[in-house]
């Protein structure tokens, strides 16, 4: 590129061609001040803060888009470009308000410090004020358009930077502001409420709104999200010792300056006044009473070990969540393989995960994608099978969204519902997890036919490649292709940039280890597995995949049968290990109803927001004799454990986490948790000393130092760089299921071959007609517990609500707005109902996870040793007669 | 079965036009041709169809004074208040299509016969003042020859 010189403040400086006057002074150290402009977004030029003079010509330009040109004498500072600049400021002051004194943007605002660095107060012209009522309408922003000075950040960030458009200037002349497409307000609009036009608006014309304090938090401190598998970098705002706010950061890789509503608003939850803050005992009259950490932990200590000396190690289980830090899990099953003894060890992130982690893992040998989540912005075809990264992972919705409005790439979406993305999709497959394995052979096999595959990756990559190429085309049920499938099959063509998502709908599906298979064999055949990512949705749920938190699975690998670990563990645990294989989580439960599990530890979980049939669940723990769970919330009206234990946020305690791209992000301590809540490591560390067996960890650091004596992949990471934004990420290949690895490059990959049979939709029984299509809700991720406690996700929610076609609704004679019944084999639900012509026909739409719960009210237990299986889940609905 | 139909001709519309964005003002101008304004449930179709978002479609309806998001009359009545009008007496003749109009500067009539409008300058001072019936000029005019007009226009 060429290179071009010219005088700056009296300075040569160069700079290839097409670089603005802005850059070029910035990156030589001259300050130009600036209003609109942004190092993220477009310049527009539209303030005319920026101005600077060519000596040359004259001329005053707007430095932020006009590019150097050969023989320009700029200076940033002559009488005109002064005198023109303080023009400008003058003309946007004089609608401005003068009201800095009471505004809550305080110090933060560019405007203020543009007219203090230029000497400026009140304007000398008359001002012509556009007084406007302040806008609070929905529960998140502030709108107070006196105080817009028209930069247009707002809309540029949405546009641009979140791809979203939800506005764009309205209006002409002195009337133009930003707004939506329909009207005034957000609410019905594309709008997601990242909150990211806030972040950058530079006055306080846009504000967060309900925040606990008006000053703007001064201590930034970093930290990870918790509310989904993403784990995006957040500045957390303090404010004497507590967060109240949050921010993006510019080097923070998957996400950047964005967050989602959950992680810039649901942070309220942390401050929330059903934060537990002292440990609660069940006392004979079933009230539960506040007790002083000593006495609780002694008390639980007897009661252990009294069990477990009546009824053996065996009859005690614990169950951590995959909100738990890798530390947390850790100690979790070193405690109870060898404290406690007993091999009953899991994670309640297999509910979310585990058909689809275990095809990864059985394809790739490997949990960690190998490609970033940033490379989908660049992608060419992107696939969503299943996933609505749109309501559970909001920030890589975001690009999924860049990639087709910024790069015209194609999205091929296969999915029963109408999501969001549906507006940004190439093709959509509307269809169930059974016909979605059929779509996928049928467009590898055009793949194939066409040989538009990528033959070398194959041939190089793949183990018996041969055999599953003509598993393809020799399969017996072959059809001719329709046009979509071509298309589709066009679109996936070798050399281009393909990428596939496959969400939380398929993990829940009884064919979710079949899909999850063929949509690998998809990827090898594009030659792209590094670009396969799994949505996991709790932000550690990798993490206890990593730390092998699971009934057959142990600290450093993949099998509790590998002797050389055990014989490890045994050295550095100094202690027996207990190896055997033990109960899944759903395992235990069916063994408290069986009574033979006679202590549940529940760890990070209220076990009745994610168990499956509420009713069945909550009899059979009612059967143990002792139940006890860690969290941060107090949970009255599902309250079923004997003794209930405060635990700290994530940014109330040092832990690591790893997100769904295998980065290992670790959080330092930001504030102190509320009353006496401690770190659920800290409990099982002081459970264990009253037991008799300290553990002797003193730091976060020692626990994570262990998992690394033992864990290939996690040895390799500097507790030092996991702190940076971003963290360091697993290598592939290194990760704790890839010990199966042969080391041969040739066997990494294995393809699955077609099923000689493809399952078909099930049938609903007769008295059962409608199918239940669970649909995750961006406000309530996971179990929903945190952000049920958010007031601002909350209220956004606006109260559940089901949803139905016309025509089945019309069936059952039910009412858009009116409450419905739902009824299934083992429970019962009721709901408002929303008559919805984009909603399946045949079946009827249901929230995942909280405030109501309405679908573990529903859903039977899964078969033994099978995920839960929400395709089965069929109901009848009632409407419900007014009282 | 309007909104059917309605649906129907927008698609014909949409089809005629190259999915580009530079195609954006023409479509709009053919979409108020058929409809007589642009109704709000196209501007969702439009921006697909030109691959922008639905916000900027309405940045500019709303930027354009030609663009009108909701239904008018049959016949558009425009009063000039330029300045060669103002002197000769535009005022009075504001005031006579309003009285017989019933509406004011902006509004249509509920049955939609009339929507009346003042405009800066028409352009046609010789003649002041100056009305537009639909796209008929009458210069010179008085209250007797307005009434007249407007009479005739159903």
């Amino acid at each position: 590129m060429k290179t071009i010189t010219i005088s700056l403040n009296g300075r040569e400086v160069s700079g290839p061609s097409g670089t603005t006057i802005l850059d070029l002074a910035s990156q030589v150290g001259i300050h130009i001040p600036t209003l609109c402009h942004h190092p993220f977004l477009k310049s527009v030029g539209a303030c005319r803060v920026c101005l600077v003079e060519d000596l040359k010509t004259g001329r005053v330009l707007a430095s932020c888009v006009t590019p150097i040109s050969e023989g320009m004498e700029i200076r940033t500072d002559s009488p005109a470009a002064v005198t023109a600049r303080r023009g400008v400021l003058e003309l946007i002051l004089s609608d401005h308000p003068s009201a800095c004194v009471v505004c809550s943007k305080g110090n933060d605002c560019v405007l203020r410090d543009l007219a203090k660095d230029h000497g400026m107060c009140d304007p000398e012209l008359d001002p012509l004020r556009r007084w406007r009522p302040t806008q609070e309408v929905n529960p998140f922003i502030v709108r107070d358009l006196s105080k817009c000075v028209m930069c247009g950040r707002c809309i540029r960030v949405c546009t641009d930077f979140e791809a979203v458009g939800a506005i764009d200037y309205m209006d002409r002349g002195f009337d133009s502001h930003p707004g939506t497409a329909y009207g005034p307000a957000l609410d019905g609009s594309e709008c997601t409420f990242c909150g990211s036009c806030v972040a950058l608006c530079p006055t306080d014309a846009l504000a967060e709104r309900d925040r606990i304090t008006t000053s703007s938090g001064k201590d930034l401190a970093a930290g990870v999200c918790s509310y989904c598998g993403t784990g995006c970098h957040v500045q957390y705002e303090l404010v004497d010792g507590r967060v109240v706010g949050a921010r993006g950061l510019q080097a923070a890789p998957m996400n950047s300056i964005s967050l989602c509503v959950r992680g810039r608003y649901g942070q309220d939850a942390l401050l929330s006044s059903h934060r537990l803050t002292s440990p609660m005992i069940r006392r004979a009259d079933g009230a539960l009473n506040k007790a002083p950490w000593d006495n609780a932990l002694k008390e639980l200590a007897t009661r252990l070990q009294e069990i477990k000396q009546r009824h053996g190690p065996e009859s005690i289980g614990v169950i951590a969540g995959p909100q738990c830090a890798n530390e947390d899990l850790y100690l979790a099953v070193r405690f109870a393989r060898s404290v406690l003894g007993t091999p009953n060890v899991d994670t309640t992130s297999k509910f979310s995960s585990r058909p689809v982690s275990d095809g990864i893992a059985a394809a790739l040998k490997t949990t960690v994608a190998g490609a970033t989540l940033e490379s989908i912005s660049d992608a060419e075809t992107i696939v969503l099978v299943g996933a609505r990264p749109d309501y559970t992972h909001p920030v890589v919705a975001r690009n999924v969204r860049r990639a087709v409005r910024k790069r015209g790439a194609a999205l091929i979406q296969l999915d029963m519902l109408r999501t969001t993305l549906s507006d940004f999709a190439t093709l959509q497959f509307r269809e169930d997890v059974e016909q979605q394995t059929w779509t996928l052979f049928q467009i590898m096999r055009e793949l194939v036919a066409t040989r538009r595959y990528d033959e070398e990756f194959l041939t190089n990559n793949v183990m018996a490649a041969e055999d599953f190429l003509s598993s393809l085309l020799g399969h017996p049920r072959a059809q001719l292709p329709g046009p979509e499938v071509k298309q589709a099959a066009q679109l996936l063509s070798k050399g281009r940039k393909s990428v596939f998502l496959i969400g939380p709908v398929v993990a829940r599906a009884t064919h979710g280890y079949m899909l999850t298979r063929l949509v690998a064999d998809l990827a090898f055949l594009c030659g792209r597995p590094d670009s396969l990512f799994f949505l996991h949705e709790g932000c550690n749920e990798v993490g206890t995949l990593e730390i092998g938190c699971g009934p057959n699975g142990l600290p450093g690998c993949a099998s509790s049968y590998d002797s050389a670990v055990l014989e490890k563990l045994r050295s550095v645990w100094g202690s027996d290990v207990t190896a055997d294989r033990g109960m899944d989580a759903m395992g235990m439960i069916r063994g408290a109803e069986k009574r033979t599990i006679k202590a549940l530890l529940f760890l990070g979980v209220d076990p009745l927001t994610v168990l499956p049939d509420t009713e069945r669940t909550q009899k059979a723990l009612e059967g143990v004799d002792l139940v006890v769970r860690t969290g941060m919330f107090a949970a009255p009206d599902r309250e079923v454990a004997h003794m209930v234990f405060p635990a700290a946020a994530l940014t109330e305690t040092d832990g690591t986490y790893i997100n769904l791209e295998g980065r290992v992000q670790r959080v330092a301590k930001l504030c102190n948790p509320p009353g006496e809540a401690r770190p659920h490591a800290r409990f099982l560390l002081d459970l264990s000393g009253t037991l008799g067996n300290p553990l002797g960890f003193l730091t976060a650091r020692q626990i994570f130092e262990e998992i690394q004596s033992l864990s290939p992949s996690l040895g390799q990471v500097s507790w030092d760089e996991a702190a940076r934004p971003g963290g360091v990420r697993l290598k592939q290949g290194n990760s704790a299921s890839d010990t199966q690895n042969t080391g041969n490059e040739k066997t990494r990959y294995v393809p699955y071959p077609a099923p000689a049979i493809f399952p078909s939709r099930p049938r609903p029984p007769r008295d059962l007609p409608l199918k239940v299509f669970p649909e995750e809700q961006t406000v309530h991720p996971g179990d929903g517990v945190m952000s049920g406690m958010s007031r601002r996700l909350a209220r956004f929610a606006k109260g559940e609500s089901v949803r139905m076609h016309p025509d089945d609704a019309e069936a059952i004679k039910a009412l858009d707005g009116r409450r419905v019944a739902l009824v299934s084999e083992v429970g019962e639900a009721q709901a408002v109902l929303r008559v919805d012509p984009d909603a399946p026909r045949g079946g009827i739409v249901v929230p995942v996870g909280g405030p109501s719960y309405l679908l573990q009210r529903l859903l039977p237990w899964p078969e033994e040793y099978c995920p839960l299986d929400w395709d089965r889940l069929f109901v009848s609905v009632t409407p419900v007669e007014d009282q | 079965m309007t909104q059917d139909f309605q649906l129907s001709a927008l698609k014909n519309i949409l089809n005629r036009f190259e999915p580009s964005r530079n195609t954006l003002i023409p479509l709009l101008q053919e979409v108020q041709a058929e409809f007589g304004y642009i109704p709000p449930a196209a501007i969702r179709p439009v921006a697909q169809r030109v691959g922008i978002f639905p916000s900027e479609v309405s940045g500019v309806i709303t930027f354009y004074a030609q663009f009108y998001t909701t239904p008018r009359g049959r016949n558009i009545v425009r009063v000039c208040r330029g300045t060669a009008c103002h002197v000769r007496g535009a005022r009075t003749v504001l005031q006579t299509v309003e009285r017989f109009t019933g509406l004011k500067d902006g509004q249509t009539s509920e049955d939609m016969r009339f929507t009346l409008e003042t405009v800066a300058c028409l352009g046609a001072c010789a003649l002041s003042p100056v009305m537009i019936a639909n796209k008929t000029y009458y210069g010179k005019v008085n209250p007797g020859r307005i009434e007249a007009v407007l009479r005739n226009l159903k």
